[in-house]
């Protein structure tokens, strides 16, 4: 057995210090009260706040204790997929205090908000964001003789194998590339099945006869046959949690990721994915605190989600068949599942779960060996390489958030020894439907933000369809839907709601609020709120074409200057509601 | 002196806040407008006077401005114009969708 280590000795120590503070021994002794607090996050697992510091604050304002931190696995000598946290789980994210005195009562305990922690977690998300743009720009480069290849080839009427829902959970990503997809040549007359069935019995005959053979031969004796098509069975979960993660949606994720540990009886290393999923979910509390408060704060997991699928769909069935000799794409939830590992993998090393990072990292490992041989499959390898050290980044973001969260719980009596603070998990969510629901006619969420499809923005810029409605007809007036060029959108809710919360503060609102103006019209450049790299936070698609005669649309290139445009609307009250907000170009 | 294609500030919230593509609401224009000091009507009537005399403003500027992609700039004028004429001299609200490309 290691010995403990001197952090690992304060840690086990810091509980019994103050829960047994006070003055023993003295006729005279001092009216103490028990002072306690426990922070939870309102998920679905009511996962507990752990490592958080914290001050306790008298009515007179006086911190009185200053520093300690709730209780955390370490403190009972434990890490995330241990034996035992099951039983203590509910124990941990708690602190007490038995020495307070009671004149200072009523309490208040407040987290340990360290300013400087929150600007360098700012910096991490910039970063990673800007990483984003840079991979899913380089791979769109190296993929496009694939896609060349495959137009040339015109046997594109196997694109319906995408739109049919062969691809099971893909369909979905695939709807946010009806613009790649539509470039691909249609050709008469070529019934899908035909092609399928032909691709899928004979994939080599068509593209490189040996080297997709090989490939994927040795790629099903790595897999295993059974573990694969079990990957294969769980692909509209894989699919749905990276759409969760893009969404932001903490139930969604749980949910997903539960379901995936029914992987655990299969063979091979997707087995161990399952097992690991499942002990990292049912013994596990500090990476899911941290991963909580990345969603929470930050659309870091939405971005890395939606490059990520960005770049899958956009590599063309004859990429995948010389990757790996096969139609059916087996492969993809393979890469997910990797993607899936290095999160679990980073956050918990920056939460110190060691033991489940090496679990991940093996995975990982594991999974990464197939991505090499043939030129299709090293290019995947690339990618997952790129993106993986991204994600590594985030187990620092996740810490340097956790250091800066803030809340405060008040007036802790006496007669209360334990409070109970659930945090709001669903942050943005919950304040972006407060935005949806702003004022009258308020429109900015239900036209501009990231649950509007990309077939949607297409439907608004080509045939003025209102996102709202499905239809021409406007969902805020009733009558003809009003529509330009462009229709754009800021992909995560967390980036809409800071967005908003930029433009309240900005002198340029607030001048235009003071004078009491019926409309406020804010015009506030992009790299002033989200710094340079803003590119991989919105999303939009530009007609080609007039709107009488349109073509069809096209990714929106946002210039360096784009700006985020925003329209307020007075209520009777004289205060002001959001009535549309989204990314214009100057 | 009005540069070409730019809009100053309180004629842009008449454009931006009231007759862009998105959200297209010209009716609404006068609140804007009646919030105005006298001075300042007087002062955004003879800006919006000036663009269109001077034609300060491309078909492309305007595209960003509002959204509307116009046929020429010759019907973007004729469009102006009528807006001129509407918001200020109580003309008809030109049809937008006559001018739009």
């Amino acid at each position: 057995m290691n010995p403990l280590q001197p952090y690992q000795v304060t840690a086990r120590a810091q509980k019994t210090a103050y829960e047994n503070t006070g003055e023993f021994g003295c006729p005279t002794g001092k009216c103490t009260m028990p002072v306690g607090i426990q922070f939870f996050y309102d998920d679905p697992l009511e996962t507990p706040i752990t490592d958080l510091g914290i001050n306790i604050i008298t009515k007179q304002g006086e911190a009185i204790v200053q520093g300690p931190k709730t209780e955390s696995l370490l403190t009972r000598g434990l890490q995330d997929s241990d034996e035992g946290v099951e039983e203590i789980r509910q124990e941990l994210g708690g602190f007490s205090h038995s020495g307070i005195e009671v004149k200072n009562s009523p309490l208040s305990i407040e987290t340990d908000y360290d300013e400087a922690a929150e600007k360098e977690a700012w910096e991490i998300e910039k970063n990673i964001v800007a990483g984003l743009h840079t991979v899913e720009e380089a791979m769109k480069t190296k993929l496009k003789p694939y896609v060349a290849a495959w137009q040339k080839d015109g046997l594109s009427s196997a694109i319906t194998a995408y739109n049919s829902g062969r691809m099971k959970g893909l369909q979905m990503w695939w709807d946010e590339e009806t613009d790649f997809w539509n470039t691909i040549p249609k050709v008469a007359g070529k019934a899908y099945d035909a092609v399928y069935d032909h691709y899928a019995e004979n994939p080599w005959r068509l593209f490189g006869p040996y080297a997709a053979y090989e490939a994927a031969t040795n790629i099903w004796d790595s897999i295993g046959q059974s573990a694969a098509q079990a990957a294969w069975g769980k692909m509209l979960q894989l699919s749905a949690l990276m759409k969760a993660l893009l969404y932001g949606d903490i139930d969604g994720v749980i949910s997903n990721l539960k379901d995936l540990t029914g992987l655990s009886t299969v063979e091979g290393y997707i087995g161990e994915f399952g097992k690991m999923l499942k002990d990292a979910l049912d013994k596990g509390v500090e990476w899911l605190r941290d991963m909580i408060e990345v969603i929470r704060r930050t659309p870091v997991f939405g971005l890395i989600a939606r490059t990520f699928m960005r770049i899958i769909v956009h590599m063309t069935p004859n990429f995948w068949a010389e990757g790996m000799g096969t139609f059916e794409g087996y492969i993809i939830p393979e890469a997910i599942i990797m993607l899936i590992s290095s999160i679990i993998a980073a956050l918990s090393v920056g939460a110190g779960s060691l033991v489940l990072a090496l679990r991940c990292a093996a995975i990982v490992k594991k999974i990464r060996l197939l991505f090499s041989g043939n030129k299709a499959l090293k290019l995947m390898g690339v990618f997952m390489d790129a993106i993986t050290e991204l994600v590594n980044k985030v187990g620092k973001l996740a810490k340097k958030l956790r250091q800066s969260i803030k809340e405060v719980e008040e007036n802790l009596s006496s007669a209360k020894n334990k409070a109970i603070k659930m945090v709001e998990v669903r942050y943005f969510k919950r304040r972006l439907n407060k935005l949806r629901h702003h004022g009258p006619g308020a429109h900015g969420v239900q036209r501009h933000e990231g649950e509007v499809t990309a077939k949607m923005l297409d439907d608004r810029c080509l045939h003025g369809k209102d996102p709202m409605t499905g239809t021409t007809t406007d969902g805020v007036h009733g009558g003809n839907h009003g529509y330009g060029k462009d229709a754009t959108k800021i992909n995560t809710p967390a980036d809409f709601v800071r967005a908003y919360e930029y433009i309240i503060k900005d002198p340029s609102f607030l001048a235009a609020k003071a004078l009491g103006e019926p409309k406020i019209i804010t015009q506030i450049p992009m790299e002033k709120i989200f710094d340079s790299d803003f590119k991989s936070r919105l999303f939009g698609r530009t007609r080609v074409g007039s709107k009488n005669n349109p073509s069809h649309a096209v990714d929106t290139v946002f210039p360096d200057n784009t700006e985020l445009f925003a329209i307020f609307k007075k209520n009777t009250d004289g205060s002001y509601y959001l009535y549309t907000m989204y990314p214009k170009f100057p | 002196m009005i540069q070409e294609n730019t809009i100053p500030q309180n004629l842009n919230k008449l454009f931006s806040g009231y007759l862009t593509a998105n959200d297209y609401e010209p009716y609404e224009v006068y609140e804007m407008l009646n919030f105005f000091s006298t001075e300042v009507k007087t002062e955004v009537k003879k800006e919006l006077f000036s663009i269109v005399e001077k034609q300060l403003w491309s078909v492309e500027y305007y595209l960003r401005l509002t959204g509307f992609e116009m046929q020429s700039k010759k019907a973007m004028y004729l469009y102006l114009e009528g807006i001129y004429k509407f918001i200020f001299e109580s003309g008809e609200l030109p049809d937008i969708t006559q001018f739009e490309e």
